[in-house]
């Protein structure tokens, strides 16, 4: 009896030494505090996750109670579909496009706006801001008339420099560009208010002895001010790629894909699939591979530039 | 905005009981007529009645908000007056999110007790979330002849009725009479073949540069899919297995849609009227001569420019004999019951309440619709409208199938191609009736 209670005794003791050592406890009330956010995280992003996986093995429409287990055949089905290869070639085209001229530009209004010379900071701060948060719906709309070919008024006003009529949103080759222009307009804000907020994070004096060792206003912003501010850049990339592959309201909205699937994006052939085909096995496949290019894209872009300068 | 909504509620009643007829009107009101009250002791109170709230779903047919505010609310608020014990719970939904709010909620078993259905509803029937009708219609003596046998067609699934006609709409030839004299055509007269049709529309583009004969948008599905009917092709073979629409007839049809762009160039070129402000917009504002567009139509020109003069009629005939040659689009906007709901015979009352000529005209009649009913006319005064009504016979209704969405987006995207210049007729075609077949089989596979 007494040789069998003296280990308990001392494993009762190392158990509440560790207690009383451990991490856990220490940080119990921060734990406490991060609890909701897992649990809703578990709930509505790692819950579906998984199950979006078990759906891209499945046939049937989403309200339907049965769907066949298919294996993998929506994923083969996919390599077959020609729309499925034209919204994946949309998608790349679109994002290799808008997210250098977003961050680029961005970049530049950036400067713009947190030159010492400029006024009223906060106002041109509030109006960048702006479109990010009005409807994507209802901007949508309102930009539909602005790039309207006869009674547009981008039309009008391109039409004052001699530039012919562009049909914006009509004509299968620029339509995709239409689209871009107005994401770069609804999008830039954010990329802005991310630039000027890491711009104040650079020590003044760097930029004063840098301009005292000569360097011009030009090398001040690219040797100095832009490489430090180099893990915010990466930030609004890697987030420009994925909002960029994640288009779907403004397409929906303005062009609905068309004209002839020149805008239809991956997310708008998903949405379709899962809501208007009853195919929400496909939806599913789809989604996951997006997943599948999402993830190394940004591995990529956070080595490459996480690592440069 | 339709004139109906002017009307008294006595009014409606004068109207609509001297159109329909008082047996007609007999016969809707039957399954809508109040319950009886409790009998009571002389003096003593009614006992507390329990209210029913139903929910109903419905995508609007005008601008946000306006149809519940002008039609549905007011509707519902005399449905409420006959059957005091039932309360319906309304809401809009825009088309734009229709499927998804009936996908998440029929999945979730959390479908609206009443719903307005279209083309695709057979999703929903497959799935067992609609409840069937036939049991209801024949215990409370509903005569089916209310309304025109081919309403009841897309309701009607593997023989078993699963919804209830409710609106009916269709397309037919709209002209802008001041155009029409300008070009020296007669205003009054609409071009009867489609030859007529042609040289109509040469003499309209004629006017200037920057006008137009005809219009459509390139992604119109429902207008730009006529034209091979028009000249006697069909979609399809009778049973539903097959896609015909290459057939030679309909080739002609197609090549003679796309040469009113590319060869005769008198339609406005896709590219244009492809945006905003759109086919209705431009014909509006004088730049078109002629259009089709669903009869709701001719209610938007008169509320955006009431000094407009419009004439409607039956579209010109192609080769097609009977009216296969004049065919336009039509549809059926249906009632359905939810499977799930815990009141269905309250459900069955709601919709038997809404299609009486009462309610069917405060309702059905403000949207601008024409009445699912040959004997109630919501317009007996408006000369376009009752035109529309008789320009129904000619429309011709797509397959209520559950894969309707995918097959309008095959057509429409294949259709778009050669009016935008990007493909051949036949290339688009051959590809269109590929795609299609292919759909028809993974379906019957399914």
């Amino acid at each position: 009896m007494t040789s069998a209670t003296v280990p308990s005794k001392q494993s009762n003791i190392e158990r509440v030494r560790f207690w009383q050592r451990s991490a856990v406890r220490r940080n119990l009330t921060a734990y406490l505090f991060i609890l909701p956010f897992v649990a809703l995280f578990a709930i509505f992003n790692i819950g579906p996750f998984f199950w979006a996986l078990w759906l891209s093995l499945l046939r049937g429409d989403l309200v339907s109670p049965v769907k066949p287990f298919v294996g993998f055949q929506n994923y083969a089905s996919l390599t077959t579909d020609n729309i499925t290869l034209q919204v994946f070639r949309n998608s790349l085209q679109y994002t290799v496009s808008v997210v250098p001229i977003t961050v680029i530009t961005a970049l530049a209004l950036a400067f713009l706006i947190g030159n010492r010379l400029v006024r009223f900071k906060d106002f041109f701060r509030a109006v960048v801001f702006f479109p990010l948060l009005a409807s994507a719906a209802a901007t949508a709309q309102i930009w539909s008339y602005i790039l309207a070919p006869r009674y547009g008024i981008l039309t009008y006003l391109l039409g004052l420099v001699g530039i012919p009529e562009i049909y914006w949103l009509s004509n299968p080759s620029v339509a995709l560009y239409g689209i871009l222009l107005v994401e770069w307009w609804r999008g830039i804000g954010f990329h802005i208010i991310l630039f000027l907020a890491a711009m104040l994070g650079v020590p003044e004096e760097l930029h004063e002895a840098a301009r005292i060792d000569g360097a011009s206003a030009w090398q001040v912003a690219t040797r100095v001010t832009i490489p430090l501010m180099r893990p915010v850049i990466l930030f609004s990339v890697v987030m420009g790629t994925i909002w960029a592959f994640q288009l779907f309201d403004t397409v929906f909205v303005l062009t609905n894909g068309g004209p002839v699937h020149s805008t239809a994006t991956i997310v708008w052939y998903i949405y379709n699939h899962a809501f208007r085909y009853g195919q929400v096995g496909m939806a599913a496949a789809m989604g996951v591979v997006l997943l599948l290019i999402i993830m190394p894209i940004s591995f990529v872009q956070m080595r490459v530039l996480g690592d440069s300068g | 905005m339709a004139t109906s909504t002017t009307f008294s509620r006595r009014e409606f009643l004068v109207r609509t009981a001297t159109a329909a007829g008082v047996a007609t009107v007999g016969a809707g009101l039957a399954g809508c007529a109040p319950a009886a009250p409790a009998a009571t002791d002389a003096g003593e109170e009614a006992p507390a009645m329990e209210v029913i709230t139903l929910t109903m779903w419905k995508g609007p047919h005008k601008a946000a908000g306006d149809e519940t505010k002008l039609c549905a609310q007011p509707t519902l608020d005399m449905l409420q007056e006959m059957r005091p014990e039932i309360s319906v719970d309304f809401s809009e939904i825009p088309w734009g999110q229709y499927n998804e709010k009936f996908t998440a909620a029929f999945a979730a078993d959390a479908g609206p007790d009443v719903s307005y259905q279209t083309e695709s509803f057979p999703r929903f029937v497959n799935a067992g979330h609609i409840m069937a009708l036939d049991d209801m219609i024949d215990a409370s003596d509903f005569d089916r002849s209310f309304f025109y046998d081919r309403a009841w067609e897309p309701g009607t699934y593997d023989g078993t009725t699963y919804s209830f006609p409710w609106i009916i709409g269709g397309s037919n030839l709209f002209w802008n009479k001041d155009l029409f004299e300008q070009a020296g055509l007669d205003p009054d007269t609409p071009p009867d073949t489609v030859e007529d049709f042609l040289s109509h529309a040469q003499a309209i583009t004629a006017l200037g540069e920057d006008v137009y004969g005809f219009a459509s948008a390139p992604k119109d599905w429902h207008e730009n899919s006529q034209w091979p009917r028009r000249f006697g092709g069909h979609w399809f073979n009778d049973d539903l297995t097959e896609c015909i629409v290459n057939s030679p007839e309909a080739l002609e049809g197609w090549n003679f849609l796309n040469a009113l762009y590319h060869e005769y160039e008198i339609a406005m070129p896709g590219a244009i009227s492809g945006q905003e402000p759109g086919v209705g917009g431009y014909f509006r504002d004088d730049k078109v001569g002629m259009i089709t567009a669903q009869n709701v139509f001719a209610n938007s020109v008169r509320s955006e420019k009431p000094e407009f003069r419009l004439g409607a009629a039956r579209m010109a005939t192609g080769p097609a004999e009977g009216p296969r040659g004049r065919a336009c689009y039509g549809g059926v906007g249906m009632l359905a019951i939810a499977n799930k709901t815990a009141h269905p015979q309250e459900a069955w009352t709601v919709i038997q309440c809404l299609v009486t000529p009462e309610l069917l005209t405060s309702w059905i009649g403000c949207l601008g619709f024409m009445s699912v009913a040959p004997s109630v006319n919501f317009y007996p005064d408006d000369e376009v409208l009752t035109t529309a009504q008789d320009t129904l016979q000619y429309t011709f209704f797509w397959p209520y199938r559950s894969w309707i969405f995918k097959f309008w987006d095959i057509e429409s995207t294949s259709i778009e191609s050669f009016l935008l210049g990007q493909r051949s007729v036949e290339e688009a075609v051959e590809d269109l009736v590929v795609q299609l077949n292919d759909l028809l089989k993974e379906e019957e596979g399914a």
